[in-house]
């Protein structure tokens, strides 16, 4: 058996022959994303350049972060790729869920698969193994008209998980103890691969760890495909998908061991998510608004955390409770399983499958001097409305019980 | 205005604006300033780190940041804004990775690997002279610490004229 990392030995299965750390190399893409906050951008070299989709059974086009446009000039850049899929007759996810979400939930993502995403938290799909990385338009058009693109073996940064982790600890408090260990700079084009030894992180956990890999700078997370993963493809596919022959590990630039029996919440606090405190530091900080969701928290697992805590309970007065639900089908399973009307009863609203108020779109931004905790991934300034606001990052269980309070509260013992 | 024009001796003279550490895209450019025009993108170039700006940016100017430069999101709006406002270079510690390859892609200089964030004023000009492989100011001089290959910068030029014209 070889030894090497796992992104080392997606991109050396891909060229065909064992590639060193650092060299370049052009990739076939197995699966390409864009989405209407970044795919209209790449029309005019499309048309310049007289590009066509060179397969577009990889391509996934995805409507969700003006979902529905809420000014007259995103529906006008909305419109351009809506046009754009039905001129070619492309598959349109048209406002289904949160293009991160849809990653997840599409069959040609899971593990030794090169994901590519014109969205930096693309590196979502890391949790089921693949190689998934964020790029920028121009490199994405690029991928969409030859179906390949050049990528560079990164160094890589070993975590291994061990143990059970408390029921209110989830996969947020992991990412935000990966940035606390890190720093917001401190994996800049490395990547990070997590080994799960005991299966402690549900396969939605494990998405909320990949998904904010990019915060430490991250060129990619990446979840060493185990059980968890193969009964999660099994569930959504019917069959388990076929692994790729891994290398022992090896060859890494540095090695963290995280006990999840001994984690706590922990909260990122103003104006970077690399500013982590222990939620004892932050507890009674008063709230304006709370938001649960995001291509960090919209999962299956987050509404069930927040449908728990407020079951039978009410959200605290004059805090705005938001829940956005990460995709059609996570909504309507919540919906069967009851969530959705807990979540409703207890004074929540709950807005449809959306990327909402993260990153300044609709659904909840905040007014000048407004402090928010929410569940997604940044929190630099002004990143969720008026420059003054102030948001918290935690997880869906910190987020729940805090809003049945007004303040950040610790979410142990209720769950 | 851009790499072809300001490097095309290979050695440009700006004004720099010095900027700190993880500034991120929606301080570069916020998201309420997204457009596909990019005569209205450029308007929010740098809205978030300074609401002065970009009013005071001439074509030319330098931008000199610390670690982790461009962190965060990926849309890279704020790439042409910067290519249409004139910005010849950016000097950081560091540089987050989709940044990097968004500024290639815009025929945008980056250099990494060097910290001047407390050797240098906003208004001071920096001289980046690649030929000499070095960086000069009013009183030190320091040297590029990942010198970009001729490949490297003939693709800066390619890539700074081809966005340039569309």
């Amino acid at each position: 058996m070889s030894v090497g990392t796992l992104a080392g030995a997606i991109l050396s299965a891909k060229a065909g022959r064992a590639l060193a750390t650092g060299e370049v190399v052009e990739v076939a893409v197995d699966l390409l994303m864009g989405h209407d906050g970044t795919f209209p951008l790449g029309l005019k070299d499309i048309a310049a350049q007289g590009l066509t989709v060179h397969d577009p059974r990889r391509l996934l086009l995805v409507c969700d972060h003006f979902s529905p446009a809420a000014t007259v000039e995103r529906a006008d850049i909305q419109k351009l790729q809506i046009d754009f899929a039905r001129r070619h007759g492309l598959a349109l996810a048209l406002f289904t869920g949160i293009c991160h979400q849809l990653l997840l939930e599409h069959p040609l993502v899971g593990p030794g698969r090169v994901v590519l995403g014109a969205d930096s938290h693309t590196v979502t799909a890391g949790a089921l193994g693949a190689l998934a990385t964020g790029v920028g338009t121009t490199d994405f058009v690029q991928a969409l008209a030859t179906g390949r693109l050049w990528l560079k073996v990164p160094r890589a940064i070993r975590i291994v998980l061990q143990g059970q982790a408390d029921p209110a600890v989830l996969g947020k408090d992991v990412a935000l103890e990966v940035l606390r260990r890190l720093g917001s700079d401190g994996a800049i084009y490395a990547s990070l691969e997590f080994f799960d030894q005991d299966g402690g992180l549900s396969q939605d956990s494990r998405a909320a760890v990949a998904n904010m890999s990019v915060e430490t700078g991250a060129k990619c997370g990446i979840f060493r495909p185990d059980a968890v993963t193969h009964e999660f493809l099994r569930q959504r596919d019917g069959q388990a998908l076929e692994d790729v022959s891994w290398p022992q590990p090896g060859g890494y630039v540095a090695e963290e061991v995280i006990d999840l029996t001994r984690l706590e919440p922990l909260v990122a606090a103003p104006h970077d998510p690399g500013n982590v405190r222990s939620l004892a530091e932050v507890a009674g900080q008063p709230l304006d608004q709370v938001f649960i969701g995001s291509c960090t928290a919209g999962r299956l697992e987050d509404l069930r955390v927040t449908a728990q805590i407020l079951r039978g309970r009410q959200v605290a007065p004059y805090v705005k409770t938001i829940v956005i639900p990460g995709s059609r089908t996570v909504l309507l399973e919540a919906m069967a399983r009851g969530y959705v009307q807990d979540i409703l009863a207890a004074g929540a609203t709950v807005a449809n499958p959306s990327c909402g108020p993260c990153c300044n779109i609709d659904k909840g931004l905040l007014a000048e001097g407004e402090v928010c905790l929410s569940t997604s991934n940044r929190n630099f300034p002004g990143r969720m409305g008026a420059r003054s606001s102030q948001v918290f990052l935690a997880s869906p269980a910190t987020a729940a019980a805090s809003a049945l309070t007004g303040v950040i509260t610790d979410p142990r013992g209720r769950l | 205005m851009s790499f072809a024009s300001f490097f095309g001796p290979l050695s440009h003279t700006g004004r720099v604006w010095v900027f700190g550490h993880h500034v991120s895209v929606d301080a570069i450019h916020p998201a309420r300033f997204f457009s596909l025009d990019p005569e209205r993108a450029a308007q929010g170039l740098f809205q978030g780190v300074d609401p002065a700006m970009p009013e005071p940016l001439r074509p030319g100017d330098v931008v000199v940041a610390g670690r982790n430069f461009g962190c965060g999101s990926s849309r890279e709006v704020y790439a042409v804004a910067m290519l249409r406002q004139g910005i010849a270079a950016v000097v950081a510690a560091s540089i987050a990775r989709i940044c990097q390859r968004n500024l290639a892609n815009h025929g945008i200089l980056a250099l990494e690997g060097l910290d001047l964030t407390d050797q240098l004023r906003s208004g001071e000009q920096l001289t980046i002279d690649l030929a000499a492989g070095q960086m000069r100011g009013a009183s030190a001089v320091w040297p590029i610490p990942q010198p970009p290959t001729a490949d490297f910068l003939e693709l800066l030029r390619v890539n700074s004229l081809r966005k340039g014209q569309s």
